[in-house]
């Protein structure tokens, strides 16, 4: 389980801002790292989720159902999927196109069948131009970083990753002040740990249905 | 994340947490602010040329308005993108998608003046047509089939200078750090002439992060 405060000291270490317990706090505040950390935080979430490494990201991954006209959840970040039952109150869900909308877009010019469209604070499920009974699958906001905040949402290397992402944003401040000088780059080190990172997990998860076979 | 934050974030991509350069009034705010403001504008683009709709969702408006006769009309807020234009006669009837047409061709005389009869030296195509050029959305229509368009927008994303510091940046949340991270750059440009010697404006920039730039 990763933590603020271990991440916060993982950061501070990176940085290099461990040396004294006086100048510590001095440079970056614990409300830089937690900005930081947040903004990596984000940038890490929609990287991996793009690069469909759901299993990295599980525990974002939720999904809300309903018939009609459906509200947002309040952590909705963005959407992922849509099904739709047909045969309601029958569950047996079919994949639905999604489309991101304006109310008064017609519903005639969709392709397909079976859609869904996030309008506004709301989605909507529609068979044609019925509405339908449906199931949106979306990615929720993550966690903030703050305070004694707990982390578990995700898989531990995520966390450790996206920390090498918030040095490279604090460390801008060190650019700022030394701008000819040569200064670690932990950008380089989060490129190499996403680069790693995304060839794994999708291993791990062929190998666990691997072994679910006879 | 709020425009306090993001503000806060910027003065330490740029080393300015104890407002040495800048300082800490007011005005020195809005120095941010309109960085911040013209940052959110280049990410809303780059979204938008990606077909990353979500990030823009915030921006999406929606609004109806009445032509009397004009062939012009003007949105009540900046546009960045027109995305679709419904002429509607009335409101029973069936409405009509228009099909957009570049300004150079709308406004090279085949579809502008649809008040003179087609000729042989003048075409029209028959079809509701509409441009945007200027701020404005110019509209072939006749005036007798479409009394109203329903115009359906990607606002350009505004952060007034009176903007409360609470209020949260536009755009959707998880693209706020990229539009922090322009910001920095572009105050980074402002203060450093010369070769580029950092990584701002390319820290957050999910395509390049994500190994696709």
């Amino acid at each position: 389980m990763a933590t603020a405060a271990d991440m916060r000291d993982k950061l501070r270490r990176l940085l290099d801002d461990q040396t004294s317990s006086y100048s510590q706090g001095q440079f970056w505040t614990d409300a830089h790292l937690d900005l930081a950390l947040d903004m990596a935080q984000f940038a890490v979430v929609k990287i991996l989720f793009d690069k469909k490494q759901w299993t990295l990201i599980d525990g974002l991954l939720k999904s809300v159902s309903g018939t009609g006209v459906v509200a947002l959840p309040a952590d909705y970040m963005f959407a992922n999927s849509a099904e739709i039952s047909p045969n309601y109150p029958t569950i047996f869900y079919r994949r639905a196109a999604l489309y991101i909308g304006y109310p008064s877009e017609s519903w005639d010019w969709q392709s397909s069948k079976y859609f869904a469209r996030v309008i506004g604070a709301n989605v909507e499920f529609r068979i044609g131009g019925l509405a339908a009974d449906g199931r949106l699958h979306y990615v929720k906001r993550p966690v903030a970083v703050s305070g004694g905040s707990t982390h578990t949402e995700m898989r531990e290397s995520v966390y450790d990753t996206m920390v090498y992402l918030a040095a490279s944003i604090l460390q801008q401040k060190d650019f700022g002040g030394t701008r000819d000088m040569p200064v670690p780059r932990h950008i380089a080190n989060f490129r190499d740990m996403m680069k790693r990172m995304s060839s794994e997990p999708g291993g791990v998860f062929i190998r666990m249905n691997q072994s679910a076979q006879p | 994340m709020t425009l306090a934050q993001a503000i806060s974030m910027v003065r330490v991509m740029l080393d300015e947490p104890r407002f040495e350069y800048h300082g800490s009034s007011t005005a020195a705010n809005d120095v941010f602010i309109r960085a911040l403001e013209d940052a959110a504008e280049f990410c809303a683009r780059t979204y938008w040329y990606r077909g990353e709709k979500e990030a823009l969702r915030p921006l999406e408006t929606e609004e109806l308005l009445v032509l009397a006769g004009d062939k012009s009309v003007t949105p009540s807020t900046p546009y960045l993108f027109v995305e679709t234009v419904i002429g509607m006669p009335d409101d029973t009837s069936p409405t009509y998608y228009a099909r957009y047409v570049p300004p150079e061709k709308f406004f090279s005389g085949e579809r502008w003046n649809i008040g003179n009869a087609p000729s042989a030296t003048r075409r029209y195509s028959g079809a509701f047509e509409y441009t945007t050029y200027g701020g404005k959305i110019y509209l072939n229509h006749p005036t007798s089939f479409v009394a109203s368009i329903r115009v359906l927008y990607v606002a350009v994303p505004s952060i007034p200078l009176a903007t409360p510091l609470g209020n949260q940046l536009p755009l959707a949340e998880y693209v706020h750090g990229a539009i922090v991270d322009k910001a920095a750059e572009i105050l980074y440009r402002k203060e450093v002439p010369g070769g580029r010697r950092s990584d701002l404006g390319s820290l957050l920039d999910l395509s390049v992060l994500g190994g696709e730039g």
